[in-house]
């Protein structure tokens, strides 16, 4: 029955089968034998196929050591652990002979040690059986071991020095994990939901570190060993306004040369190409990090783990509570926040009427909504008008931004303070708005004050160089810099202590200390390093006040989180909000990129900065970087390739692949579910051949054919909750309810 | 960090890095802290010691790691035993790892099924503040429901692999069940 699918979705099957540990492990082992690669004689143990290398444990067909392991000590080993030493040493013994009655270790020639050790690592027992199973094993290894082919000597030779060198540079990146200590503890009172946000604090602050070191040793320093400043005299305003001697040294574009740094006799060092291969690979390197994190994270958190299945109590009650909590009210907290949801979702299914169709409607993974037609067009009304206003709010805000920009009037003032006026105080009016709209869940609030929130960034965001490409004049490139320099600037000066400055006044004179807004907080975490990859292209040296500005927040909202907030009340969806901060920062990151290519290929700058004297940065990069003549081929090959047919074609290449995924997808659900009943249905037969075998009555009726057939049917159409209540952890009771029927 | 050194072969250190999601140093670090918490010159820590580890004092599952971890069954910990804790609740450790772990120390009778008693045990920890705890027919209600959802052969109990399955939906399980060393 299996073997016709595919891998995809053999790892959706294997979740349907989970009748009895043996036919589930079982029925992995054949899944995966169908995609035998490089393992010939291996298959992934079921439970660990989603795990990576560890996911590499050796079995072999049906008798997988794994399976025998796991079936074996299972029952009779782990539940009742030994502690006397001789004991030890006989479970140990027992381990050995399972692993190596398997067909892998004997007759496989031979698996590499690592494999091994994944193995054992992987037995849920004590450590000390562990290391003597382990020395057991090594010690019988080598005893036994062949001669091998070198090919395969040098495979596997290889292979362990990889893991070795993952190994060490898993130890070496220990050792310099930033602020340890702070998050753990930030873990520890406030939860995942808020350490999430400070680990993302951590990660941009790396990834910083990272760009600005190498736009600082390609691109800054080169400029300044030619020369760092025009002779100007330093007023006080100039660092305010980014004009005077700021404007005409390595802080902005037009002050990069277009000429060559001699380096040594003959040696040049080309400014223009140092500029543009510097910015394109930390570009591009971001880029490709930021895409394969989010897919990553993405596909942990909504593939692999949807597919049609709603389990919302047994959620609450498995991992509800977050393990890394170290203090008694933290943990008094959460214990009071399970109660409480527990509590509402409970008295919702109770006072819903659709509370006995709970079941089914958990099945089809929609909730019952207990709402009138009137009340449903009502909340309706009020979320269109909430969102317009919005809209509104936004628009009349960026019409005043175009509009302050255009008069020129102060507009060194006015631009920067409006939009971070945009910035900070939007989002709390957004949150303040969504409590009207009557959203039931705190998943759509969550997602509402998000994107919402995301929009006004980006409108905020995009106004400004969209502004300037319109009107690409003069040295516009340093206008633009010039401009996001004094948003910075305004940001670290004035948002930070004034964002203390409120909480201390809220602690004081209001009542209570309110808590963290992650939403808000990560949002303008994005807002700066948007800011910032837009901004560098233009200003350089803007990391390194991005640097700082993310040095700062790390401190003050450390202090400020522990000084003035309590712990969230509510339950956090660590893995999704990581997700979707890592997606909005990619979209960030594209779309400026996107603007970037944009601007190489399309905007004039001749004018000033590396690129001057050639119209378009695009020509120069073609023809003195790569070298390529006009009437080439491989010009002709690009040309082609940017016309509106090729990027149609791809386009819709790209829709049709999706298409034919996201129908795969849903077959694959609908079998999910088709097994899912299967299952059931084979749960119950069974039930009812037991239940027939056990009472005298039934097993006559067995005989019977037309009473068979009746039984069967009042059977399926049991109340599953009534047997529920009368059943007890184990089977038997089944059989006693049938013997009274 | 010397002394620590000093008691931890070469081997043993191999050994720990091997079978543990930890690396040396990691191992090293987790000596360090054992050896903190207790004041005793002894190589094995009492249930009490234990629950100097301040995740654990906060957690009402408390006791029940300790002994599900413990190689004597009673809550008593060695340093193998407390390394395997840390390792298992690392954030290096597979998610089949973790839920074979949490499997174990949910199912408080030992028979390898989580039933109604078990359930019952769970959600009472979980719930009971000093405020307020759940009604029997709440709890009632709710083992119901869990059943409804997660059984999926219909016995009336969870199985490991019916457990797994739960565990294996979820991405936040493995960014919950764990603690830093």
């Amino acid at each position: 029955m299996f073997s016709t699918h595919t891998t995809e979705e053999t790892i959706e099957l294997e979740e349907v089968t989970v009748q009895g540990r043996e036919t589930y492990r079982s029925h992995t082992t054949v899944e995966f034998r169908s995609n035998t690669g490089p393992y010939e004689n291996e298959t992934f143990a079921g439970e660990n196929s989603n795990h990576g290398e560890e996911s590499e444990i050796n079995e072999a067909g049906a008798s997988a050591p794994f399976n025998t392991i796991r079936n074996s000590y299972q029952y009779n080993t782990i539940r009742s652990r030994k502690s006397t030493p001789a004991e030890i040493e006989k479970q140990a013994n027992e381990v050995v002979s399972c692993l190596q009655k398997s067909h892998a270790i004997n007759n496989d020639s031979l698996i590499s040690e690592q494999q091994i050790l994944q193995m054992i690592k992987a037995l849920p027992q004590n450590l000390s059986l562990k290391r003597l199973v382990k020395s057991k094993l090594i010690k019988s290894m080598s005893e036994k071991s062949r001669p091998i082919g070198t090919l395969k000597k040098w495979r596997y030779q290889a292979s362990m020095a990889f893991i070795k060198l993952n190994l060490a540079i898993r130890e070496m990146m220990s050792t310099f994990e930033l602020w340890y200590g702070s998050i753990k503890m930030i873990n520890g009172y406030f939860g995942n939901g808020i350490g999430t946000y400070f680990k993302f604090l951590r990660w941009l602050f790396i990834l910083n570190i990272f760009n600005f070191t190498i736009i600082l040793l390609f691109v800054i320093i080169p400029q300044s060993l030619l020369k760092m400043h025009a002779n100007q005299s330093f007023e006080v305003e100039d660092l305010l306004f980014g004009t005077g001697v700021l404007e005409n040294s390595v802080m902005f574009y037009g002050f990069y040369t277009n000429s060559s740094l001699t380096i040594y006799l003959e040696k040049t060092y080309s400014m223009p190409s140092a500029y543009f291969l510097a910015f394109s690979f930390t570009y591009l390197f971001i880029f490709l990090l930021l895409f394969f994190k989010v897919a990553r994270s993405y596909k942990e958190t909504f593939i692999e783990t949807s597919g049609g299945v709603y389990n919302r109590y047994a959620k609450k009650i498995f991992y509800g509570w977050d393990w890394s909590i170290s203090s008694k009210e933290m943990a008094e907290l959460r214990s009071a926040s399970i109660h409480r949801e527990l509590a509402e979702m409970l008295w919702e299914a109770n006072h819903s009427k659709t509370s006995e169709t709970y079941q089914a409607t958990a099945k089809s993974s929609t909730r019952p909504w207990p709402l009138s037609l009137a009340s449903k067009i009502c909340t309706f009304l009020v979320r269109g008008m909430m969102t317009s206003l919005m809209a509104a709010l936004v628009c009349g805000s960026a019409g005043l931004l175009w509009f302050s920009m255009e008069e020129n009037w102060m507009s060194d003032l006015t631009v920067p303070v409006i939009i971070t006026a945009m910035v900070n105080f939007m989002p709390p009016l957004i949150s303040w708005s969504v409590k009207f709209e009557n959203y039931k869940r705190k998943r759509s609030i969550f997602w509402m004050k998000m994107i919402r929130g995301y929009v006004v960034l980006g409108v905020a965001l995009g106004t400004v160089p969209t502004f300037w490409l319109e009107r690409s004049s003069g040295c516009w490139q340093n206008r633009l810099a010039q401009q996001i320099y004094h948003l910075m600037l305004l940001d670290l000066v004035l948002t930070l202590p004034l964002g203390l400055l409120i909480r201390y006044a809220k602690k004081r004179w209001l009542l209570g200390s309110g808590g963290f807004n992650v939403v808000h907080e990560s949002l303008i975490l994005i807002y700066l390093q948007c800011l910032c990859w837009l901004g560098q292209y233009f200003s350089p040296p803007l990391g390194l006040l991005l640097f700082l500005r993310l040095l700062l927040t790390f401190y003050l909202k450390r202090f400020e989180l522990f000084r003035y907030c309590k712990p969230p009340n509510h339950y956090w969806r660590a893995a999704e909000a990581q997700t979707t901060l890592l997606a909005l920062i990619f979209i960030g990151n594209s779309i400026i990129l996107g603007t970037l290519c944009y601007v190489l290929v399309y905007v004039d700058s001749s004018t000033c900065g590396p690129f001057a004297g050639t119209t378009y940065t695009g020509e120069f990069i073609i023809e003195r970087l790569l070298l390529i003549p006009r009437d080439s081929v491989i010009w002709n090959v690009i040309s082609e390739m940017t016309s509106p047919v090729f990027s149609t074609a791809v386009l819709i290449s790209m829709c049709l692949a999706v298409y034919y995924v996201r129908a795969k997808a849903e077959a694959s659900k609908l079998m999910i579910s088709v097994e899912r009943e299967m299952l059931m249905w084979q749960a119950r037969d069974k039930k009812f051949l037991l239940a027939c075998s056990m009472s005298p009555l039934l097993g006559n009726a067995m005989r019977n054919r037309r009473y068979n057939l009746r039984t069967e049917s009042t059977c399926r159409s049991h109340d599953r909750s009534g047997e529920l209540d009368q059943s007890n952890p184990s089977n038997h009771s089944f059989s006693s309810q049938y013997d009274t029927a | 960090m010397g002394a620590a050194k000093s008691q931890l072969t070469d081997q043993q250190l191999q050994d720990y890095q091997d079978l543990t999601y930890f690396t040396k140093k990691e191992v090293l670090y987790a000596y360090q802290k054992f050896e903190a918490l207790s004041t005793k010159n002894s190589s094995i820590r009492t249930l009490e010691e234990m629950k100097n580890i301040p995740e654990l004092k906060a957690n009402p599952f408390g006791d029940r790691i300790c002994k599900v971890f413990s190689s004597t069954q009673d809550g008593n910990c060695t340093f193998e035993d407390y390394l395997d804790m840390m390792s298992v609740f690392s954030d290096a450790a597979p998610k089949s790892v973790k839920a074979e772990h949490a499997f174990r120390i949910f199912d408080f009778d030992g028979d390898d099924m989580l039933g109604t008693a078990d359930l019952r045990q769970v959600i009472t920890a979980l719930t009971k503040t000093r405020e307020h705890s759940l009604t029997e027919e709440e709890i009632k209600q709710l083992i119901q429901y869990v059943l409804a959802e997660a059984d999926l052969d219909d016995d009336g109990s969870l199985s490991f692999a019916e457990f797994e399955h739960i565990i294996e939906k979820s991405s936040d399980f493995s960014k919950t069940f764990r603690i830093h060393l």
